[in-house]
């Protein structure tokens, strides 16, 4: 290693890659961090606090204009349901391309996954059609990453309420802040039907916290920045602690677009990237962390295909981009005469696991998997009239009573979806993105499970809204607002992870087998995607591999 | 990649002049009137800054009508009253002014406390910058925008829209869109090109619910007819505003009776995808 050049080059600066960059820096590695997007704050790494930032309740700017999401026009993914259709070009499940990535756009919610996600195969049986498998590492062993996270971050919670709950060390950093009407309302309902309703953890400050204000509830998490910094995004929690020990260079608007090999193909000496004017610039770091998210970081290996591996690096297995999952996310509608004002506080305050528990005794055939329950939701005037996309005066009718933000109440069920082999991505042949390089074009379709999974638990939730005395009820998929297409925000698989080099890309620690310095620290080592949203798991295996490099 | 030859400032100016020689035959010149024009909008109330419109005085009349047909008058303000066309030509013309008024900065509005930035607009990074030109002005041969081939931008989606309505209206009834009854426009945005009518009905619904800043949704109509409050930074919302249901707007019978009719209206094209 020539000297000047960092230890570490972390690609991304999201869930993963942000925790990465902070352990690797407070263990005295010089770190590298390459994000693709802009930095929307000032001051990220003076030490007397953020100086100002370019987030806001500005609906146009982040819902409609994407100024953080992923630009579509400038970077295009294509869609198809199976291997022999032609891909569209269409938005694919885009998450935030700035400084904390998709921790920036995120509604916060940060649950611990539970012994059964990570023993889905041990306790359901092998599932046709897919590569379901346990995990290769317990919850006893990720709880104290957990709790690192949730303290780094800033998670508000109330544990020994939910049943399902995992042991943990130690309570919560926050106590839940206030309750949500819309919450409120249903976990009621679903209490009085035996369900266990228990307050959401979520990364957002109940009180002041890690020098961040405690939120004021203004009701634009979900696709928006915080405008006070009171979400724990990894941008102004672990991206600002690596910047404060000085171990730790970001730059930003750099697009990395190869990863280059020794000659036998053992470990990677350098990346390539564009910077900000547009000019490329080859970086050598001892080792290498994808952290871009399950999408990119498998099309950075497919990319870096050169004569002696055609297939891209570190895919001996011939799995990378495959077992892509999104979850199955639904939401189930009320409609109530009073207002529910959804678009006041975070999105969902209360939730439950009763859908996620190990199938009982005497419940034959149960369907694999399940998820977690929320009772909220956000949404404000724009994403209503282009969720009903009506003109003239049932336009003005549908806005004046504004169903969607102010009279329904959204059951969202996030339900696990099975690794799937078919289910994949690969380099587009035709489509590029602004930087002259193929796309993803993501191959995925539903698994019949996943129909099963529906049918069984939408009933259940239709009869938390009946027992409210819902007026009207209306059951969706989430991508119906997609054009069907996925657009859950939940990326995962890829590059799973394992013991056998031949069924899995990457070890236990979410090294690559084939490339002894090249890691992955976002969602692609997932070997399932368990029934719960994932950032709090991807930032507590980012925090285990990291303590690991640094030895 | 392709090596800029040319600088920032330079590249600015040539994609300026590649938008005139692409709209000029068809009828735009750089708008004089937008002073007059805001007052059309704002009853006495000139615009606060009429720098980078787009719309010629004709183009302007007609979406101002179009948009006012998608989201019409009754008894609260429509987008004609909400100023929606001010928003559209401000976002066409939103080059003419550096940095392009695309993303405002924030992260506060100032209409509930904290210092107001939301006129202020961010510079773009080079790939935004990209994305926003082959948005707006189209690709124009230009090479770093035709990375998938060319690009046909919204100033001409525009312009030829507005000259394929009157084409329409001149046929139907002898008369240009603006001349025509509010029953006629409807009728003819009913046989208007497909897309063109979807793009239109898409920016109308941002000018409408949008920010003030960005030159639409004026006094905030938009807002205060759906009952809304906006940006509520940094002030946010009471405990009790969270915790309990607001005792304003309770839906009758007959009420929800009509909210589910349009609901069943709007979800007829899914009702195969409903669980």
């Amino acid at each position: 290693m020539k000297s000047g050049n960092p230890d570490v080059v972390v690609i991304g600066s999201g869930a993963g890659g942000g925790v990465s960059a902070k352990v690797l820096a407070e263990a005295g590695l010089k770190v590298l961090l390459l994000e693709k997007g802009p930095n929307n704050y000032i001051g990220l790494d003076n030490p007397d606090g953020i100086t100002g930032n370019h987030m806001g309740n500005d609906e146009l700017k982040f819902y409609v204009r994407n100024f953080v999401d992923m630009d579509r026009r400038i970077e295009p993914r294509t869609f198809r349901t199976s291997a022999g259709d032609d891909a569209v070009v269409t938005k694919v499940n885009t998450l935030a391309t700035t400084v904390g990535g998709g921790t920036i756009h995120y509604d916060g919610n940060s649950p611990r996954c539970t012994q059964r996600d990570f023993r889905i195969k041990s306790i359901y049986g092998a599932l046709e059609g897919t590569m379901m498998d346990d995990w290769p590492i317990s919850y006893d062993e990720l709880e104290p990453y957990y709790d690192r996270a949730e303290k780094a971050v800033g998670i508000q919670g109330q544990a020994l309420i939910n049943p399902y709950e995992e042991p943990r060390a130690n309570p919560y950093p926050m106590k839940p802040g206030y309750q949500k009407y819309h919450s409120l309302l249903l976990a009621d309902t679903a209490t009085k039907l035996g369900y266990h309703p228990y307050p959401t953890p979520i990364a957002l400050n109940s009180v002041a916290y890690g020098g961040r204000p405690a939120c004021a509830n203004c009701g634009f998490c979900g696709s928006h920045g915080c405008a006070i910094n009171a979400k724990g995004s990894t941008a102004v929690t672990v991206v600002r602690d690596a910047l404060l020990t000085g171990n730790c260079e970001l730059r930003a608007n750099c697009f990395v677009y190869k990863l280059n090999a020794n000659a036998n193909g053992t470990a990677i000496e350098s990346v390539e990237y564009i910077d900000p004017n547009g000019q490329k610039v080859t970086q050598a770091a001892g080792a290498f962390i994808l952290a871009g998210n399950p999408i990119e970081s498998a099309r950075l290996c497919l990319l870096s295909a050169t004569n002696a591996f055609p297939q891209g690096l570190g895919n001996s297995s011939g799995l990378v981009g495959k077992n892509i999952m999104f979850h199955s996310v639904y939401s189930v509608f009320g409609l109530y005469a009073q207002r529910v004002h959804n678009y006041r506080g975070r999105v969902g305050t209360l939730g439950m696991d009763d859908l996620n528990k190990p199938p009982q005794p005497g419940d034959p055939n149960p369907p694999f998997g399940g998820g977690v329950v929320e009772f909220g939701a956000q949404l404000h005037p724009i994403g209503e009239a282009l969720f009903v996309p009506l003109a003239g005066k049932l336009h003005k009718n549908l806005m004046r009573y504004s169903p969607f933000r102010d009279h329904m109440a959204d059951i969202t069920f996030i339900a696990e979806d099975p690794p799937v082999p078919t289910n994949m991505i690969d380099l587009d042949p035709t489509v590029k993105d602004v930087y002259g390089f193929p796309v993803s074009r993501i191959t995925y379709k539903q698994h019949p499970n996943d129909q099963l999974v529906a049918q069984t638990s939408i009933p259940k939730l239709k009869q938390i809204h009946r027992e409210t005395g819902a007026y009207f009820i209306l059951a969706v998929p989430l991508a119906i607002t997609n054009g069907g297409v996925p657009d859950t925000k939940h990326i995962l698989g890829t590059l799973r992870m394992g013991n056998d080099p031949t069924t899995s890309v990457t070890d236990p620690y979410g090294r690559f087998h084939d490339l002894s310095n090249l890691y992955n620290s976002d969602g692609g080592v997932f070997v399932t995607s368990t029934g719960f949203n994932p950032t709090l798991t991807i930032q507590a295996l980012a925090w285990r591999q990291a303590e690991r490099i640094a030895g | 990649m392709r090596q800029r030859e040319i600088s920032r400032r330079e590249f600015l100016k040539l994609g300026v002049a590649g938008m005139a020689v692409l709209v000029l035959p068809i009828g735009c010149g750089r708008p004089g009137a937008g002073g007059a024009r805001g007052k059309m909008n704002r009853e006495g109330q000139p615009s606060t800054n009429d720098d980078g419109r787009f719309f010629d005085d004709h183009q302007y009349a007609t979406i101002r009508a179009l948009t006012g047909v998608i989201i019409p008058e009754d008894q609260d303000p429509g987008a004609v009253s909400a100023g929606v066309v001010d928003y559209i030509d401000y976002m066409l013309g939103a080059f003419e002014v550096d940095p392009p008024r695309i993303y405002a900065a924030g992260p506060f509005s100032g209409r509930h406390g904290g210092e107001a930035n939301f006129g202020d607009y961010l510079p773009l990074s080079r790939v935004q910058e990209i994305s926003w030109r082959m948005y707006i002005q189209g690709s124009q041969g230009i090479a770093e925008r035709e990375f998938n081939g060319p690009v046909v931008g919204l100033q001409e989606i525009y312009a030829t829209g507005v000259t394929q309505l009157d084409a329409l209206s001149q046929t139907q009834f002898g008369a240009d869109f603006v001349d025509l009854t509010p029953a006629e426009q409807a009728t003819i945005k009913k046989a208007a090109d497909k897309d063109f009518i979807n793009v239109v009905f898409q920016n109308t619904v941002e000018g409408m619910y949008a920010a003030p800043e960005y030159g639409g949704n004026q006094e905030m109509m938009g807002w205060k007819y759906v009952n809304y409050e906006g940006d509520r930074q940094p002030i946010g919302y009471s405990r009790a505003q969270i915790e309990l249901s607001d005792p304003t707007g309770v839906l009758s019978s007959r009420e929800l009776d009509e909210v589910v009719q349009i609901l069943r209206l709007a979800f007829a094209p899914y009702k195969d995808q409903l669980l």
